[in-house]
């Protein structure tokens, strides 16, 4: 019995090492890079983040040379993978994406529980810019921004708007929305665009708060009605739909989705990264593919991108002290 | 009629020998996947999905659907194997299907799982081929309130569900409950109960959970004896006794039911779906203390109802685009990768692949069951080991497990210590299971609560004030009543063997 | 009848005392929030339910109607041995690395079971299986300074 059983393992062990000797060791005949490179994902797989990162690094890896390897680091909000980002070593073979706003509130909330700061990452290029949307479902009264507001002024503490809870980037978008005109609603939290929706197309909420990458589907399909998006100028996915701006609402709201390095890596390797995205960005079929799947594309090289979220921080930062959240 | 048309085309296209190799390779990983303790469906599909993106979109998504299935079914290896559920649903599972393992049935339980999985899984498919989108526009009326009277009521039936003492069940409940409101707060996001430790921000991890209550401090019981436990009898067979065939058809034919009406609710989860159909299972059966003991409608009913309710969880799915549960949001993420969103559009949009999909996991369920009937007789070996090899090999395994889920080296320690507090309740007879089933809930209860209570000014009453929330609600003071009332009156019985659940 | 009295109305204790422990920090966080109920709400509930309960259950400890199994010495001291190897295992595992901390928890689990030799040999073939198994699904194990 042991001797049948001795064996048997062994025979396993040597199976595995065999096949451990066939995982992929690629060699590169350049500098940089040599061997793959880890992006780390702060979201779970499968998630929209998840997602954008492996579209955009699949096309890339044509224009570095190289090989992208996704890792999932989820949890605390993305908090624990953006610390793995900031904290790894420079040395250009960990990168990972990045989620403003979200990027920026957890130092600005949770203070220094969380482990890094704007300045710890090296921006490489911001890829998807989201807008913030405001809906109602197909059938409902509303046709127009203002018909809401002027229908929870007269009737105050009865209209139900669904949003993604404290916290959330759309939540200081309905709070300013809510003190701008002066409301009293009930806001209802929800976690997830999926129980959001059913909600509202349950008639169970009135309003709906999020962002347009998530509910492409149903507005295409014609079960819910946008009133507004939080773009500057119109959204060239949703051509009639007004701005917040059009729409009385003084405000604009972006999810961006970027990728960055942590600071110190060596400036001439984030070049070539930089530059390797910039191509990926103004290839053709990654395009096709980001229209696809729903990835509204805005691209912003290094330095853009850092002024972008700066003058984010910035703000964020001073609506903090104002009115913590 | 069209849909059936539609529905030959599908399998057709599923038919391929390519989509039917890929299906089969699902299948196999997937359950294999989902046997280590701690990967478990979700933790399977997360590592596989990446291999998919190579091909065709169909092949893909079919090789998906098998991996979903086969991951599922993977976990309820476990927990006949080793009292360790793979993921929630089958924690109801372990209960009934550890016992006939240790009877030496482990190959009857794992049959009559895969039996009742297929049937469960293939009904609730015919439903979605041919009822898809009516159902779907009456479920999405189904809002927070009725979400928190459905938790209220699984939360009934957890407590109710235990064996003599209900104030052992109701403490096992509610500490179960106060481990799930550790982590961020769902609605403000404020970190509860972390005492500083960034890794619990999220909350306990329901693997560590579970495999510390169930499987750890199975294995430290059985210590005691010097590991010397008596290898199970040698049962050969996949296939429950004669006189079980009867039992088992209600069963599973209940079960069905349960589970997809729970499936076609979006916001229900699988937990409760197998929780129902085995507390409706022992409400029926003309034998009810044999439930813990290795009864096989213990087994076979909630193993039809996850898998009914997975099927079911589809339509919300491929009609309104919303996903049921972690598992399915990934496999979202897998078919939006291809192209495929799911959503109102896809009937529309892309009726091939659709119709391919559903024929696909029509084939996953068979694939899954051909497999698995001769195969549980393999599985059922493992069981045989003697226990003090396998004893140890297991708590390193489950602790190898716990580290894959989130690469963090605390939780292991969280396991030790969980697998001590399972030692110790089993010793005292307070229900483990009720403590995780009441921890599946817990967060899922409170965050309904305040999406209830926020949904109107009147507080608690609103839930009253929907007919069927109203209705749940209702019913739930009624049972509360009634078993406390019973239970009083239980007391003056003096019964002396009574089974820990 | 004492010991068994002592088993049940201790772990009423111990649950009474966690009971208490989130009591007391439900009470710093906020009961109310900008959606409704705050953090605070759900738990003084939850944990204040507790409480009433573990002081039910030590009631019903004390007046002995128990029926839990005794926890003997011996017994027990099996329990902690294995306990006792779990958290090594944990406490070395970053310095060591898997291989040596699987090695050596299996090593010690088995001490009883084989000979030095054959222990030795199916601790080590053991955590080298799992830690390849692992390995060809994604998952990377500890290792430590030296590499391995």
């Amino acid at each position: 019995m042991n001797m049948r059983k001795g064996s048997r393992i062994a025979m396993v062990l040597a199976t595995l090492l065999a096949l451990t000797a066939l995982l992929p060791q690629a060699v590169f005949a350049q500098d940089y890079p040599k061997r793959p490179i880890t992006a780390i994902v702060a979201f779970g797989a499968g998630g929209g983040t998840d997602l954008a990162a492996r579209i955009i690094l699949k096309f890339a890896e044509k224009y570095i040379g190289g090989i992208f390897v996704v890792e999932n680091k989820p949890g605390a909000g993305g908090a624990l993978g953006f610390t793995a980002i900031a904290q790894a070593k420079p040395d250009g073979y960990t990168i990972g994406m990045i989620n403003p706003p979200s990027v920026l509130f957890n130092p600005i909330q949770l203070g220094d529980k969380v482990k890094y700061k704007l300045s710890d990452f090296a921006l490489i290029a911001n890829f998807v810019s989201d807008p913030g949307a405001i809906m109602v479902s197909y059938d409902s009264k509303f046709k127009t921004l203002p018909e809401v507001v002027a229908w929870a002024k007269a009737n105050p503490g009865k209209l139900r708007i669904g949003y993604g809870g404290p916290g959330t980037q759309e939540a200081l978008t309905l709070r300013k929305w809510i003190a701008d005109n002066d409301l009293k609603v009930l806001k209802v939290p929800f976690e997830g665009t999926g129980t959001n929706l059913t909600a509202l197309l349950g008639g169970n909420t009135e309003v709906m708060f999020a962002n347009a990458s998530e509910i492409m589907p149903q507005y295409e399909a014609k079960q819910i009605r946008v009133l507004a998006v939080g773009t500057e100028k119109r959204f060239s996915w949703m051509p009639e739909v007004p701005t917040f701006k059009e729409g009385g609402f003084n405000a604009t709201q972006m999810a961006m989705r970027g990728l960055a390095a942590p600071k110190g890596i060596d400036p001439a390797n984030l070049k070539k990264l930089a530059d390797a995205m910039k191509k990926t960005f103004d290839d053709p079929e990654f395009q096709a593919k980001a229209k696809e799947v729903n990835l509204p594309l805005d691209y912003q090289g290094p330095e853009q991108f850092l002024k972008t979220l700066q003058t984010l921080d910035v703000f964020y930062r001073a609506e903090y002290a104002a009115n913590p959240w | 009629m069209e849909a059936l048309n539609l529905l030959m085309h599908g399998f057709q296209t599923a038919f391929t020998l390519n989509n039917l190799l890929f299906c089969l390779i699902g299948v196999t990983v997937g359950q294999f996947i989902g046997v280590l303790p701690g990967l478990g469906p979700v933790a399977g599909m997360a590592i596989l999905i990446p291999l998919t993106y190579g091909l065709e979109p169909t092949t893909a998504i079919i090789m998906l659907s098998g991996i979903f299935y086969a991951a599922m079914y993977g976990g309820t290896i476990t927990s006949v194997l080793i009292n360790t559920p793979g993921e929630s649903a089958s924690t109801i599972t372990c209960l009934d299907g550890y016992q006939m393992a240790r009877q030496g049935r482990a190959g009857a339980a794992l049959g009559i799982a895969a039996i009742g999985s297929f049937v469960g899984g293939v009904v609730a498919l015919v439903c979605l081929t041919f009822l898809g989108p009516p159902i779907a526009k009456f479920a999405v009326r189904f809002g927070p309130p009725e979400f928190f009277a459905i938790m209220s009521f699984g939360l009934l039936l957890i407590v109710g569900l235990m064996g003599k003492s209900i104030a052992k069940g109701m403490i096992a409940a509610v500490f179960g409950i106060l481990l799930s409101l550790i982590g961020m707060d769902p609605a403000t996001g404020t970190d509860r109960f972390t005492f500083g430790q960034l890794w619990l921000l999220d909350g306990v991890e329901f693997v560590v959970l579970a495999m510390g209550i169930f499987g750890i401090s199975e294995i430290l019981v059985n210590a005691e004896k010097n590991m010397d436990i008596p290898v199970p009898p040698k049962v050969k067979g996949f296939i429950p006794k004669r006189s079980e065939w009867g039992i088992s058809a209600k069963a599973i034919g209940r079960g069905t039911v349960i589970g997809m009406v729970l499936g076609l609710i979006p916001g229900a989860s699988a937990s409760v779906a197998s929780l129902m159909a085995y507390s409706t299972e022992k409400k029926v059966s003309k034998h009810p203390e044999q439930f813990g003991k290795g009864a096989i409608e213990g087994v076979a009913a909630p193993e039809t109802a996850n898998n009914a309710f997975s099927g079911a969880a589809m339509i919300p799915l491929l009609t309104l685009g919303i996903p049921s549960s972690p598992t399915v949001a990934m496999l979202i993420g897998a078919f939006t990768m291809h192209g495929l969103v799911p959503g109102p559009l896809l009937y529309e949009k892309n009726p091939t692949f659709l119709w391919g999909l559903i024929a696909s996991m029509f084939i996953g369920n068979v694939v899954l069951l051909v497999m698995n009937l001769p195969m549980a007789n393999m599985w059922a070996k493992v069981a045989r080991i003697p226990y003090k090899l396998l004893g140890p090999l297991i708590i390193l395994i489950c602790m190898v497990g716990v580290y894959s889920v989130n690469r963090m080296i605390p939780e292991i320690a969280l396991l030790t210590l969980f697998g001590v507090v399972g030692y110790f309740m089993k010793k005292l007879e307070i229900p483990g299971a009720a403590v995780i089933l009441a921890f599946i809930l817990g967060n899922n209860l409170e965050y309904t609560l305040i999406q209830t209570l926020s949904m109107s000014n009147n507080g608690l009453l609103y839930l009253f004030q929907r007919p069927i929330s109203g209705v749940m609600m209702g019913l739930c003071i009624l049972i509360l009543i009634g078993s406390i009332v019973s239970s009083v009156m239980k007391k003056r019985d003096k019964l002396a063997a009574d089974q820990e659940v | 009848m004492k010991k068994k009295l002592q088993a049940g109305a201790w772990a009423g204790i111990v649950f009474l005392a966690i009971g208490i422990l989130f009591f007391a920090y439900s009470l710093i966080y906020p009961y109310s929030s900008e959606v409704g109920p705050g953090s605070g709400f759900f738990p003084i509930w939850i944990s204040g339910f507790l409480i009433v309960l573990a002081l039910i259950y030590i009631y019903e400890s004390v007046k002995g109607n128990d029926s839990a199994e005794e926890i003997t010495r011996e017994s027990f001291t099996k329990v902690l041995m294995i306990v006792i190897f779990m958290v090594l295992f944990v406490l070395f595992l970053p310095i060591a690395g898997f291989n040596i901390s699987g090695t050596a928890f299996l090593f010690a689990m088995f001490f009883k079971s084989y000979g030095l030799v054959k222990n030795l040999i199916i601790s080590l073939v053991s955590t080298l299986a799992i830690y390849f198994l692992f390995l060809l699904l994604g998952v990377q194990l500890p290792l430590n300074a030296l590499g391995f």
